[in-house]
């Protein structure tokens, strides 16, 4: 990432539903993880002057979700109990202190092939945020939210056939991507 | 155009069907349409594997999005911030 500037202005089209679905992972709790990616993105612009560029956007956003879903469980820790916390600061060498792996009694079987999905879940992500927004808008719309082809035409006052022509080259760059970066 | 009545599809009409079928959105017929051309087009035989894979894939990821409304609010709300700083 040779860019050392930050665009807060494109950061909802590019990073939000990749801090969500981070976030989703770790808090299981859809509102509570919107809430936190809008408090990670507003703490983000007012610490912008902080940005020095050294790491990308993205991997900068995610260092600001992680000390807020760590606040989020210090906050919520006594009534939670035994909160899943999977984050890891190994990387991150001034909070090496954080190494906190408490997982719930019930994910324990599962623990991995959650991990794992998770890993899916970001590559896609990322995977996604490379392609033209539009595609990306149309596949999150016909994939993700589960829309129906007519109602996602009328939003975006697209033909069906349309729809598939995007669709197509949606699914064509992913499965690359996809061919790259996971198998 | 796509004439309902032709067995035989070319491979553009092949891979419209098979990105439908994705999301079960392809006919009874459309879908018997297709097995007959993946009989003799391996190139469109190997594309419709890849693109179960990648369903499949997605369905595992089990991929989560923000509500539409919220991100636009909150693009509102950074956009402002960002225009009051400057
Ligand atoms: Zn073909």
């Amino acid at each position: 990432m040779p860019s050392s500037k930050l665009n807060p202005e494109l950061w909802v089209d590019r990073y939000a539903d990749y801090l969500f679905n981070y976030t989703i992972s770790r808090v299981n709790d859809p509102v509570m993880a919107e809430d936190l990616v809008q408090e990670t993105f507003l703490a983000g612009l007012r610490s912008a002057k902080g940005f020095k560029g050294d790491a990308s956007e993205r991997t900068w956003l995610i260092a600001i979700l992680k000390r807020k879903i760590i606040d989020y469980y210090r906050k919520n820790n006594s009534a939670k109990g035994k909160a899943e916390v999977k984050i890891n600061f190994s990387n991150n060498e001034d909070e090496g202190d954080w190494l906190e792996e408490k997982v719930a009694d019930q994910f324990d079987i599962t623990a991995e092939d959650a991990m794992e999905n998770e890993e899916l879940a970001l590559i896609i992500e990322d995977c996604l945020s490379k392609l033209p927004p539009k595609q990306a808008a149309v596949f999150r719309m016909k994939t993700i939210q589960g829309m129906e082809t007519e109602d996602i035409c009328k939003e975006l006052k697209i033909t069906p056939s349309n729809l598939w022509v995007i669709i197509h080259r949606a699914r064509t760059s992913l499965m690359s991507c996809l061919e790259e970066n996971w198998f | 155009m796509h004439s309902k009545n032709t067995l035989f599809i070319d491979c553009k009409e092949a891979v419209r069907i098979c990105d439908k079928a994705q999301y079960d959105e392809a006919g009874l017929w459309e879908k018997f349409k297709l097995r007959l051309h993946h009989a003799y087009c391996s190139s469109c035989r190997k594309h419709s594997v890849k693109n179960g894979e990648l369903t499949k894939l997605c369905d595992k990821a089990n991929l989560k999005c923000m509500d539409p409304a919220k991100k636009k609010a909150l693009k509102d709300e950074i956009r402002s911030a960002c225009s009051k700083e400057s």
